[in-house]
Formats: C-alpha cells, structure tokens, sequence
C-alpha cells in the first residue's frame, strides 16, 4: 500500500494520509476497522490524532471495532452526481458498540429504509485500487 | 470586563449587482464594491489602511489593496472557515480600530461562485495536510458535499426535535415572500408556493434544491472605523455592539459528525452566548436577525441557539409570520442567501446595516440591535450591530 506522505497529490491510487492516518487505512487493508486506544487512560478515539485529547499521552495501541454499531444520522446524496458512487447515495453517521463514531456509506438497504437507529456492521471492500469499508444492514 | 462593545461602527457599505455570470474578473468585483463602500461613508482609497477577508475568497487583501490604489497598508488579516468566517473579518476589523492597528479597514466578499467555481461541487483532496487528511477519511464514503454533511446534522436535528420538512418549506418561503419585494434579489417578484417547495428536486436528503443557498457572482463590502470618526462621517453608524467566532471542540470542516451533539445549534449558541455577554444584551433587545442560511432549515436552530424560543420550539415559534417582517422576530428580509444571493454572508451584513440605518426596502420597524450570524456546521461567527 503507497500512501500520499509527501507534497505531491495523492491521485487515485493511494490514500491522502499521513503519520497518523496510515495505521487506519493499513487495517483497512486488512480487513479490520481500527480504533486508537490510549495507552495511559484507555480513551477510545475516532478520528485519529497523535494524542489523547482527554490525558495528552502520545502512547496509543489501534484495536479492532467489533464492526457493529447503530445509524446515528444519515442523508441521502441525490446531486450532483458523485466521483466514485451511484447515486441516489445513502451515508451515515454509525455510533460503533464501543461508543466511537465512523462515517460511511450505507449499501445492501432500500435507501427509504435507512434510518436512525437502524443496526448495521462493517465490511470491506475496495475503492479503485485502495481499501475501503461500508455499512450494511446487522 | 474588557469588550469590543461600541468601539467600533460599520460606516459603509458596496455592493456590485448580483447575478449568475458576472462577465469581469472577481478582482473587478472586489474593486468596486470596496470603492462603493469607501464612497458610502465619505472616504477615499488613500484613507484605507487595514483590509480583511475571510478564506474561500480568491483575491488577496494586496492585490485589491493594490487595485484600488491603497498607500500604507497596516493590517491585513484574513479568518478560516470560509461562510462560518463571515462575521470574522467584521470582529477583526473592529479589534484593529478599538486598539489603534488601523483607522479604516475595508472587509470584502468578491466571487464568480456561479460561472467559475461552484462550492456545491464534490470535494477531493490532495496533499495530506492535517485538514485535507481528515476531509479525505469522511469523503471518501461519498459525503462530498456541504449539503451532505449539514443535513446529515439537520436529520438529527429533526429526530430530536420532532420537526418535520413542513418548517423547512415556511423558512423557503419566507425568504422568498422578503426576495419578492427586494430588486436586488435574484428571486424578485417570483413568489414560492407549497406546491413550488415540494416540487423542488431533492439534493441531500432532507434537503431539497430550495433549501439550499443560490450559487451567485457578486461582491459585497463594508468600512469600518472607530466608533468617533463614524460619528464625523456621512451615514448613520451602525455600531459593533459585539462580535465572536465560535468552535467547540470537535468542530471543524463538519467533522462534529464525530462529536456528542451534532445539530447546528452547538457552534451558533456558543457565538450567541458570547455576544450577549460582552454587549450585556439578551434575546429581548434584538429586533431583528440576520441567520446565516446557506441551507434555509439552519435557521430553525439559529433561533433557539439565540433565545428567542426554546429549543426545539422554532418549528412552532415560525407559524403566523413570525420570521417574517411584522412577525415576531423577522429574519433575512433581503431574502436571505435563498432568496437575494449567495455572496457567502457578506450580503446579510450590508443587509443589517440597512435595517440600522433604516433604508431597507423590508425594513423592521424600531430597530435598535439587529442579529448576525455566519455559516453554521462549521467553526462560525456572528455580531450584534445597533444603532448609535
């Protein structure tokens, strides 16, 4: 996996990360929905940051999301039309079983019965050539 | 407590028409609405010695600095956030007169948003910045648009608050019913029925096309000065009774999508919060408001983020014409950045200067302090401006 890590653009074939984002999209890579987890106080953390906003510690373990979670809010994306998706597109904001937030497209669901509260889980899958999860109905 | 409370006045204001293909450079535009400005409050581009924007703008504070043929420039600064940077330059400009910095500072909004750039267009990133990393992580799942993102935080706010596309179809049509009688607004005389809002094409649900701000070319500008050379000059001040930014933490380019509460009440309530406390001011003493509305349904939580109602209470404090001039606290009476034009905020401060003043074509009777706000769902801004 090549990551966009210097001043060039990162194009369609890498991800536009950097130092603290790659350990996310390599998870992506292999098959796991990673979550930062403080070393020092056990705050989990979404999305990733060099240190812990609640104790300042820069010592962080990622750990795997059960991948299970609940449509926290959501829309419908009709127009303009999208790069990399059909529309009408559905994406959701997802409140994960640990408590942490992950935004993502929301397939497999008639989009009129996509809702709040609506339980869901990650799967992988990918985007071009690079790693990518979405929702699908629990 | 130190404060900006009157310190500072807006004594101009300029403007270019607005339109959807302005056919001149977005430095033409930002030229002539600054002179028309500095030409509003009886001053000459040689007096300018400080200028402010807010991002988003194309043209740099030198080059129309330059442009207008500007001597000594003293301060120049420019805020973040693009529409939730609105105010900003406002705040800024005032900061700079109350301390000394500067005696008159020119604020502007110049773009060709309509026939060259377009912000309703998918967002793609590039170089890994801490900012465009994070942009990447969320739009990689095809939430691309501001729209997407500031309705997945009105869906919220619509679960928690029972409120239904019924209060987003009467903010649509009261910015219009205030478009209708104003002739610079792109939607002069062209009423918006229910039948009209319904049959709007759908954008990001729940948003539908009339919900959503005009893309405009146009150029909007204001001066401001110390609050005693205002009073020497030739229009009625409109004094900076107070002005704030606002970002709580988690809030960014809509990544409060991570954060507790995502409704659009959040960032506008701390700005409210902050210019009541410095003006010593509260919700009884403003008679009129400017909401930003780059999506009109925004404005439901404006109103609650500023106390006129409770919250949760604006699809029920909004029926019989309360948004509406005559109403109980009339909001946009341009038409809003729906009805007049999307010049990214700067046309609702020009607009609330008309109503200080009382030359508005939908002037509120009485008004004494008038609301501001600038983009919501964002890190924002806002004022409170009054009479002298």
């Amino acid at each position: 996996m090549s990551y966009n890590s210097g001043a060039s653009d990162s194009g369609p074939d890498a991800h536009c990360s950097n130092k603290d984002y790659n350990f996310f999209y390599d998870g992506l890579s292999e098959g796991k929905l990673l979550i930062q987890k403080c070393d020092s106080c056990g705050e989990l953390r979404t999305p990733p940051g060099p240190m812990c906003p609640k104790c300042n510690s820069l010592k962080w373990t990622a750990v795997p999301a059960k991948g299970t979670g609940k449509v926290y809010s959501y829309t419908i994306h009709h127009y303009p039309p999208l790069p990399n998706y059909e529309t009408p597109h559905p994406v959701a904001v997802v409140e994960m079983a640990e408590g942490v937030r992950f935004l993502g497209a929301v397939f497999d669901i008639p989009v009129d019965k996509v809702a709040i509260g609506l339980p869901v889980k990650a799967v992988f899958s990918k985007m071009g050539k690079l790693p990518m999860f979405h929702f699908v109905p629990a | 407590m130190a404060s900006l409370k009157d310190k500072a006045a807006i004594a101009g204001i300029g403007a270019t028409e607005f339109s959807k293909n302005s056919g001149r450079s977005e430095l033409q535009l930002a030229t002539e609405s600054v002179t028309a400005a500095l030409a509003d409050a009886g001053l000459k581009p040689s007096d300018v010695d400080g200028i402010s924007t807010y991002t988003m703008d194309n043209n740099g504070e030198l080059d129309v600095f330059r442009a207008i043929g500007g001597r000594d420039l003293k301060f120049f600064a420019r805020a973040h956030y693009g529409g939730g940077g609105a105010c900003a330059p406002i705040m800024l400009g005032a900061m700079a007169v109350a301390t000394g910095q500067a005696k008159v500072v020119v604020c502007y909004r110049a773009m060709n948003e309509r026939s060259e750039y377009r912000f309703g267009a998918p967002i793609q990133m590039s170089v890994p910045t801490t900012e465009n990393a994070l942009w990447h992580y969320m739009l990689i799942h095809g939430a691309q648009t501001a729209a997407a993102y500031i309705a997945m935080c009105m869906r919220r706010y619509m679960h928690e608050t029972g409120t239904t596309t019924d209060a987003f179809a009467e903010v649509a049509m009261s910015a219009r019913f205030h478009a209708n009688t104003n002739p610079n607004a792109f939607f002069y005389n062209r009423p918006l029925t229910m039948d009209d809002y319904l049959a709007s094409r759908m954008i990001a649900d729940p948003f539908r096309k009339l919900d959503c701000c005009q893309e405009s070319d146009g150029s909007v500008a204001v001066v401001i000065v110390s609050a005693e050379h205002a009073r020497n000059l030739r229009q009625k001040p409109a004094m900076i009774r107070a002005a704030a930014q606002g970002a709580p933490v988690g809030t960014g380019n809509f990544t409060q999508v991570f954060r507790g509460d995502i409704t659009p009440f959040v960032e506008t309530n701390l700005v409210a919060r902050q210019l009541y406390e410095t003006s010593g001011l509260g919700p009884k003493d403003i008679q009129a408001s400017i909401f930003y509305d780059h999506f009109g349904p925004t404005v439901l939580p404006s109103l609650e983020a500023f106390g006129f109602c409770k919250r949760g209470e604006a699809k029920d404090f909004i029926k019989n014409g309360n948004i509406r001039v005559g109403g109980a606290m009339p909001v946009n009476m341009n038409g809003g950045q729906t009805g007049e034009a999307y010049i990214h905020g700067m046309n609702g401060i020009a607009e609330a200067v008309r109503q200080i003043r009382g030359t508005a074509v939908n002037q509120v009777k009485g008004v004494h302090n008038i609301a501001v706000t600038a983009g919501s769902c964002v890190p924002t801004s806002g004022l409170i401006l009054g009479a002298a």
